[in-house]
């Protein structure tokens, strides 16, 4: 990879830890000397993104909406998020949901990964439970949220917003495979669902969110980390999915309203970029997806 | 979606069908000739092949041995019997080419063939990432310790 000029450090400087169910690598490929600072800010900004949305512990908000109707006043950084979960439940028909906590939990995939399948409650409609007017979201009865689809993907952009402030200019943050880069080239691997040893493509991303989907970690039973709340069972038609866009809520949410939506019809609503690999390994990409796939011709 | 008559989409997912078989053959044979030490051509009627494959995904590599292999299908159409056949080339444990054949007896078989061919071409295939530059990964998120120990501690029971 041609480093860029401005890179003054001979090994980017690199943070790496465990959060929220993942593990996250960022990177500063410039010289800076506030790097402790840095590192707290953005340990604290993901620790309480984590308080408030994880429905992997029990001091959450989300853990209390799921225990008590009512009225909870939210942080302001939830707009964005609930806006698009909002967007992408009305343009699947409800399929995508923050609502399928309780069918994940049930099928297994609960705060204990009990990973045990009990019948699955069916899912109620969004407006029949709960409203969000953009400051206070409303439960009408007590209702088990997960903000899996696009949640990660939001708190990148929202650490990315920390690196910003803290005037670093060229960075990455990947957190387990989705990844934000900005002002610098990443080769990026497409992993090969089946084997973790391969790739079927490399993407090329300078500026902006690469989020990709797959059923084959987050298994269990036979269900993988999607569910669709009309079928009850995780959808088998595609193997793995790659989304590029300039910001990872709205690549996060994508890959995951892909498995529920065509393509052609989010992208009237949504820029971006896409790559979906099918059970039968065909695969399907955008024009404009800045990937070079391994295929026959390759 | 546009509406297809049931005998479209019947003959359609009958394509597909005999493909997938196909391929599931194709690797079958490429596995035997590992253990064989020998390049195999096969025939088959894929419908009454009942092989499936459930890979699992994990760190190990299936090692494969290098060469060409092919597997031609038959399946039944109101015109007669079509065959397809999927050629495949293994070098360095990676599938290099694919490529699918077709012959067709009838024009409406052409038709279908033709229409299969471009709307599940190409097959991505695997590099092996030792082979490629990379900076990072992008595929299903990393999996929590916990997650990974509970599935662990589910399979050990399993076998108790």
């Amino acid at each position: 990879m041609p480093s860029s000029p401005r890179l003054r450090l001979s090994q980017p400087f690199s943070l790496k830890f465990e959060a929220i169910g993942t593990s996250w690598t960022i990177e500063v490929y410039e010289a800076y000397d506030r790097l402790g600072d840095l590192q707290k800010s953005i340990q604290q900004r993901i620790a309480a993104f984590d308080h408030v949305y994880s429905r992997f512990r029990a001091d959450s908000v989300v853990a209390q909406i799921a225990r008590e109707a009512g009225n909870y006043r939210l942080p302001d950084d939830a707009a964005p998020m609930f806006n698009l979960y909002q967007q992408l439940y009305d343009l699947t028909d409800g399929a995508m949901t923050p609502l399928i906590g309780q069918a994940l939990s049930d099928a297994g995939y609960d705060a204990s990964y009990s990973l045990q399948p009990m019948p699955i409650r069916s899912v109620p409609a969004w407006q029949e439970v709960m409203t969000y007017d953009g400051a206070t979201l409303t439960a009408k009865r007590p209702v088990l949220l997960d903000f899996g689809a696009a949640g990660k993907g939001y708190l990148i952009d929202l650490v990315a917003q920390i690196m910003v402030q803290a005037d670093v200019r060229h960075y990455s943050i990947d957190a387990g495979g989705d990844i934000v880069t900005v002002g610098q080239t990443l080769n990026v691997g497409l992993e090969h669902p089946d084997n973790l040893n391969q790739v079927i493509g490399v993407a090329q991303i300078t500026q902006g969110s690469i989020c990709g989907s797959a059923g084959n970690r987050r298994r269990w039973a036979t269900y993988h980390h999607v569910i669709d709340p009309h079928s009850l069972t995780s959808p088998k038609h595609i193997k793995a999915l790659w989304v590029t866009a300039p910001t990872a809520l709205v690549a996060d949410g994508l890959a995951t309203a892909l498995y529920f939506a065509p393509a052609d019809s989010l992208r009237r609503y949504f820029e971006f970029e896409y790559a979906i690999m099918h059970e039968d390994y065909s695969l399907v990409s955008s024009p404009g997806f800045p990937a070079q796939f391994f295929g026959a011709d390759s | 979606m546009p509406p297809e008559s049931t005998s479209n989409s019947r003959q359609k997912t009958m394509v597909i069908v005999g493909i997938l078989a196909l391929i599931v053959i194709a690797t079958a044979i490429a596995l035997y000739a590992k253990n064989k030490d020998e390049v195999g051509t096969v025939t088959e009627n894929p419908a009454q092949t009942s092989t499936t494959t459930e890979s699992q995904a994990s760190g190990s590599t299936v090692e494969y041995k290098d060469g060409t292999y092919s597997a031609t299908g038959n399946y039944q159409t109101p015109g007669g019997t079509e065959s397809i056949t999927v050629k495949l080339t293994v070098a360095n444990n990676v599938v290099t080419t694919s490529d699918v054949t077709t012959s067709q007896t009838s024009q409406e078989a052409a038709e279908y063939q033709a229409q299969f061919k471009a709307n599940y071409s190409p097959f991505v295939v695997g590099k092996d990432i030792n082979d490629i530059t990379l900076s990072r990964i992008s595929g299903s998120s990393l999996t929590p310790r916990g997650f990974n120990e509970a599935v662990d501690a589910i399979k050990s029971q399993a076998q108790a």
